[in-house]
């Protein structure tokens, strides 16, 4: 291997500040980059955790019919956690046409305000916990609130993943790193922060509604 | 040439190398990083197959005292849990698969490097709970490699439900995790980095079988780690998801109420079964390519072979009923279950067909791999006709239990997938280090492992129908057992021969690493796209450009070309002659 085609082969390892054409004309990833990687990933990523919440949603549905199934009333923060989340996702898309428009200030602003509303709900998850907590229900006291406790729990841990992605973004954005062509970081943020909202009111609906 | 270079989709960021440390220990690279995953995989393989060999010379020999009944338990227990997640599934996915795919689809490196290599680590760390489980109190868990309830749900249950089942909780979680990374990168990769003109109907059969055992970890995967969850609370947090009312433990009414230990067997066997699929869809992928190199005609049924393979990954999750027809289910749930069951052997005749059909008329050369190929074969057949017994429930109820799963397991997944691994280490390993293995040793190897894994498996079949139970630990404790006392020392006898085989391929390992004569780029002359890089491939695999790819991957003997083979970078001007792929 001679040295001048090593030279040849590293050349690219110095690369441009930002990638040719991310996008096709369309506005659609094109095959190979990064970006679109990024949500193809975030798709799978879904997948897995739909697949994780099949599982323990069967277990409950299967468990539902019992005797002692000691069915446990939705402590009011939930239902605070539930505006901040929906609250979160609409932020969200503000924050993505911000950045279709270019409005990168904005773009960061709606961001931090995903980021608030996430730690939000997170905070609502934990006081409605105290709150069954001081209402004497705990993780062992009854199947429903096992799968309760278990439901949220998971579920909030998947957010908090979640925040610390958004963290990444955050810290990205402001450097603008993303504008309307680069933008599969935030794109891929999005498909799992948006999941994460759809999962958490199907989980509400199967704790409390059925 | 640079700026082409530059500008080429996949051309990828991550530097050479510089340190020994970011080379060969926490290295991005992906064949790296799948040598590193096969040498601790076949370093789990022989602690595996030491705990077989103590199981072996207990069952043939009760009295010799090798194992007392709680550790004969925990040996039996241990054997399953490594064989399956520590060696099988490490080695073929994350091992061939971190090697294999982007040097087959012209890529420079996965789609994340970084977690990648985050993805072999990680499982190193899930190994370390695992081994230590064998020094605590009580030693590694004891109730079966599927650690099923109330056993392993309560801490005074059995010897090894306390902190050795804590232990191995925690080593499968982080295996899960370890898997769900490389599961992600090879989707990803395969679906966004293959080289101008690798479509997916060019992919080699090796891709597509890792593409859908990808598929298939993702979304089963995670199921079995809800399932672990809610183990792992019935035993710390005092729930009752799967502990029942009313249990005595020690003469001691248990707290917990209401539980069905049932439904952490369907969890389980959600993931266990397709798992069974992660595992032998590799090895079928890879024989596939060997088969059609070195009877150097393409693989017959191309498109059947791919579907099949889909086919296969779809059933596998509507099946896993038949691993609980003693479970009081429903007959007709029972029935379902059976007849998709059968269906799987549909797909699978399909491929066994196509593989005969592909050495039929072939000018077959016999190499180490290729031996191993066609014992795959034979093995897989061996094992999956039997398993046509064990889906009908009927037959079931009777075989549960019994010897008999043991022979078919072994054989089918087991040695079938043990052979892809051997076939798959004597066909690459030239890429891999640039040197050839030695095939005299090879062959021995061979001989060893298919009389040994026949000796030992074959008559299990017979210990089954005769009712040996597969978790007795000596049959002098059943007169009807002792009758079958000199088929167990024939069996023993001829495991100890595939462990001497698996010390001669051991020893052919090291010496061909400094002694093996050096390889071509191309030394089994085959179509494949990892065959156009230096051997062993640098960073980043090709030097220049990555070739485009013209055709598809088995253009072997083509009618009018110059040689019988035809690799996939090759131009049609080059090739002189026309291909319909």
């Amino acid at each position: 291997m001679s040295k001048a085609v090593r030279d040849t082969r590293r050349a690219p390892s110095a690369p441009p500040p930002r990638r040719p054409s991310a996008r096709d004309d369309n506005g659609r990833p094109q095959r190979g980059e990064p970006q679109a990687s990024l949500t193809i990933t975030a798709w799978a990523i879904v997948g897995s955790i739909t697949m994780l919440f099949f599982g323990l949603v069967s277990a409950y549905s299967g468990r539902r019919g019992g005797m002692d199934w000691g069915a446990v009333a939705a402590p009011p923060a939930l239902w605070v956690g539930t505006a901040a989340i929906l609250g979160s996702s609409v932020s969200l898309e503000a924050a993505r046409r911000a950045l279709a428009r270019g409005a990168q200030r904005s773009f960061v602003a709606q961001l931090l305000g995903v980021a608030a509303l996430g730690i939000a709900f997170l905070a609502a998850q934990i006081s409605a916990w105290r709150a069954l907590a001081d209402a004497g229900v705990f993780l062992a006291s009854s199947p429903h609130s096992s799968y309760l406790y278990l439901f949220t729990g998971v579920h909030g841990a998947h957010l908090a993943g979640g925040l610390i992605a958004l963290g990444v973004v955050l810290s990205q954005g402001r450097q603008g790193a993303y504008d309307a062509r680069h933008r599969g970081g935030v794109d891929a943020f999005a498909i799992y922060w948006h999941f994460l909202g759809v999962l958490w009111l199907t989980l509400f609906a199967v704790l409390f509604a059925f | 040439m640079a700026t082409a270079t530059a500008a080429h989709p996949d051309a990828h960021a991550h530097e050479d190398p510089q340190s020994f440390v970011s080379k060969y220990i926490f290295s991005y690279d992906h064949k790296v990083i799948g040598v590193q995953y096969l040498i601790t995989s076949l370093f789990m393989m022989l602690i595996g197959g030491a705990l077989a060999m103590a199981i072996r010379t207990q069952l043939a020999w009760p009295n010799s005292g090798v194992l007392k009944a709680d550790s004969y338990l925990a040996a039996i227990s241990m054997h399953g849990t490594i064989m399956i997640f520590f060696v099988l599934t490490p080695a073929l996915i994350g091992g061939f698969g971190n090697f294999l795919i982007p040097l087959k689809i012209g890529a420079r490196d996965m789609a994340f490097p970084f977690i990648n290599m985050l993805s072999y680590w990680t499982y190193v760390v899930s190994i370390i709970p695992l081994l230590a489980s064998f020094f605590v109190p009580g030693g590694p868990l004891s109730g079966g490699w599927t650690a099923y309830p109330p056993l392993s749900a309560l801490r005074g249950a059995a010897p090894g439900s306390g902190l050795g089942q804590d232990l191995w909780l925690l080593s499968i979680a982080i295996f899960l995790i370890s898997s769900l990374f490389g599961s992600l990168n090879y989707l990803t990769t395969i679906l966004q980095m293959r080289v101008r003109g690798m479509t997916f109907w060019r992919l080699p059969l090796t891709v597509w079988s890792l593409f859908i055992a990808s598929v298939l970890a993702l979304l089963s995967f995670p199921v079995v780690t809800g399932g672990a969850l809610l183990l792992l609370l019935d035993r710390i947090a005092g729930t009752s998801f799967y502990v029942p009312a009313g249990l005595f433990l020690g003469g001691q009414l248990v707290d917990h109420k209401g539980g069905n230990p049932l439904l952490y067997q369907h969890l389980f066997w959600f993931m266990g079964h397709p798992e069974v699929y992660i595992v032998i869809l590799p090895p079928m992928g890879m024989v596939s390519d060997t088969l059609a190199n070195f009877a150097r005609k393409p693989i017959f049924g191309y498109k059947a072979m791919v579907v099949s393979m889909l086919a296969i990954g779809v059933l596998s999750f509507l099946v896993w009923g038949h691993h609980m027809y003693v479970t009081g289910m429903h007959p007709m749930l029972g029935t379902a279950f059976a007849a998709m069951t059968l269906a799987i052997a549909i797909p699978s005749a399909v491929k066994t067909f196509n593989w005969m059909a592909t050495l039929w008329r072939g000018k077959i050369y016999f190499s180490t791999s290729m031996l191993f190929s066609i014992g795959f074969i034979s093995l897989f057949t061996a094992g999956g006709l039997t398993g046509i017994f064990l889906g009908n429930a009927a037959l079931d109820i009777a075989l549960h239990n019994t010897y008999f799963v043991i022979g078919h397991f072994h054989l089918v997944m087991g040695a079938a997938a043990l052979f892809g691994i051997f076939t798959g280490v004597y066909y690459w390993f030239p890429k891999m280090f640039g040197r050839m293995m030695h095939e005299g040793m090879g062959r021995v190897h061979f001989w060893l492992s298919l009389i040994g894994l026949y000796g030992t498996f074959f008559p299990m079949y017979i210990l089954g129908i005769g009712g040996m139970h597969r978790r007795i630990f000596s049959f002098e404790a059943f007169g009807y057992i002792t009758r079958m006392h000199d088929i167990n020392i024939v069996i023993t006898i001829s495991a100890f021969m595939i462990f001497i085989g698996g010390l001669v391929f051991a020893y052919n390992l090291i010496w061909s690493l400094t002694h093996g004569p050096n390889s071509a780029d191309n030394p089994w002359r085959a179509t494949t796209l990892e065959w156009s890089t230096p051997t062993p491939p640098p960073h980043g695999n090709w030097v220049g450009e990555v070739p485009a790819v013209h055709r598809g991957a088995y253009e072997y003997s083509v009618p009018g070309a110059k040689d019988d083979y035809i690799p996939q970078w090759v131009t049609p001007q080059k090739a002189g002659v026309v291909t319909e792929h």
